[in-house]
């Protein structure tokens, strides 16, 4: 069995509401109802018996049918679900009906064709289920653009689309970033895409994003660009070619990661080992140097009965290989505290 | 016939005065020849008669300007790189050093500094083929 229709009646003529429920039963309408008089008791309780239905008579001693379709309007935008609003009425101008629907009823029936009533609640439930998929699909969406937005924010992650057939050159907010705009700052081109890739890469570029609309599916590449306040930026990117059945191109789409920061990094690390690498080479060269002559000298002491003449002769070579090696550790460290810096510096 | 030429090649005068004592008292000869520059030693080595007599180079690796292993390679091209064999003596404690060593067909031993005198005396040529 199906759930009865929760029915909210605006009325405040009892022979009225006798009629109208009357009326439904007779159509098959299988429903619950509550009738309300006033504007407060509308609006309260439309949040707490939520009704699928509302049924609203036009004109009431302190409140019409236009003040209870704003409620009616801000409460479908609360809660994100259509609910059917019927304007149920003795005679009034078509104008006034006009502007009804206008307002956003769904429906009006005249209260002498009552006949129509339980037909139209059908129409208008099965067409604010579609409003109601809709709402909620379009909610989907947003909630899911925005999550999109913030993914490319975090990420330094752009993305961005030619349409071939308009010409429409399309940025997501993060690539207007990327290039130092605010996003919709302006109207954007290939020119202002090829404007801001650095001189140097701009050629080969050029050619491979022709070559790739021309031939390819997909085109992965690394350029720098120089953003709009003139900082250089590293990209790493990824075309894609979408096309029609005849294979022509019809659309082309990428994105734009911002890689400056990981580059900067590789770059430190590439420097810091060049430096280990000649660290490493230093002590197992230089440093051994001085130190093997220091050795080899004291060697000749030791074996030597005749001290006193060779003490004269030895004395200067043994010092010179002394401050020799010195001068080699001091070096070591100097270069061993630059490998802690960040910044490569050049001596 | 068939004397020993003994030439210390080494860009460091102490190490250089160093090595002509321990030559001598080895006793491997009693008047090495000295050269401060590889280039010099070579072509001092290039003006010898080579037909009578062998070469023995006790040979630094880290020079500047030329340094051991070119030595190396330039005597390879040389008509009398038969009669010129080497030690090297260096302060490098690198393995690498001493792998590549070995594939030159003149190095007969590979010395790190300091050296000793009983290390000197041990030296043995190749037998002179007939």
């Amino acid at each position: 069995m199906t759930k009865p229709i929760k029915i909210l009646m605006l009325e405040d003529t009892q022979e009225d509401v006798y009629l109208i429920e009357r009326e439904l039963k007779q159509g098959g309408i299988i429903f619950t109802s509550t009738v309300v008089a006033t504007g407060e008791g509308f609006k309260q309780l439309l949040y707490e018996m939520k009704p699928d239905v509302i049924l609203a008579d036009h004109s009431l001693p302190q409140f019409n049918s236009i003040e209870a379709l704003k409620i009616h309007q801000q409460y479908e935008l609360e809660i994100k679900i259509a609910v059917p609003f019927i304007l149920v009425t003795g005679s009034v101008s078509e104008e006034f009906a006009a502007q009804c629907i206008k307002s956003g009823a769904d429906d009006y029936i005249l209260k002498d064709r009552l006949k129509r009533l339980p037909a139209a609640i059908c129409n208008a439930l099965d067409k604010a289920g579609i409003e109601g998929e809709r709402l909620r699909f379009l909610d989907e969406i947003i909630s899911n653009e925005a999550m999109m937005r913030q993914a490319e924010q975090l990420a330094h992650f752009g993305s961005w689309q030619v349409d071939f057939l308009t010409g429409r050159h399309k940025w997501s907010d993060e690539t207007y970033r990327i290039f130092g705009y605010e996003p919709g700052d302006l109207q954007v081109t290939y020119e202002t895409f090829l404007n801001h890739i650095h001189p140097a890469d701009r050629q080969s570029l050029k050619k491979a994003i022709d070559e790739t609309i021309l031939h390819g599916d997909s085109y992965p590449c690394e350029f720098r660009i120089i953003d709009k306040t003139g900082k250089v930026k590293h990209i790493l990117s990824n075309l894609q070619v979408k096309r029609n059945r005849e294979r022509v191109a019809i659309q082309l789409s990428g994105f734009n990661l911002d890689i400056t920061e990981q580059k900067r990094q590789t770059e430190a690390i590439a420097f810091q080992n060049e430096q280990l690498v000649d660290i490493a080479w230093i002590q197992s060269h230089e440093v051994r140097a001085p130190l093997a002559r220091l050795m080899g000298l004291v060697n000749i002491l030791e074996g030597n009965k005749d001290h006193e003449k060779y003490c004269k002769e030895f004395w200067k070579p043994l010092l010179e290989s002394a401050h020799e090696l010195d001068s080699i550790i001091r070096k070591i460290v100097r270069k061993t505290e630059a490998v802690g810096g960040t910044e490569p510096s050049h001596e | 016939m068939n004397s020993l030429r003994v030439i210390i090649i080494d860009d460091d005068p102490i190490t250089v005065w160093l090595h002509q004592l321990f030559v001598k008292q080895s006793e491997l000869s009693t008047d090495p020849l000295v050269f401060l520059n590889g280039l010099e030693a070579l072509h001092h080595l290039d003006s010898l008669d080579h037909l009578n007599s062998r070469s023995l180079l006790l040979l630094d690796l880290n020079m500047p300007n030329m340094n051991g292993w070119e030595i190396l390679e330039a005597l390879n091209m040389r008509s009398y790189a038969g009669q010129v064999f080497a030690i090297i003596i260096s302060s490098s404690i690198d393995t690498k050093d001493h792998k590549k060593a070995k594939t030159y067909k003149q190095v007969i031993g590979y010395l790190e500094k300091p050296i000793k005198v009983n290390e000197l005396r041990n030296v043995m040529l190749p037998d002179v083929q007939a």
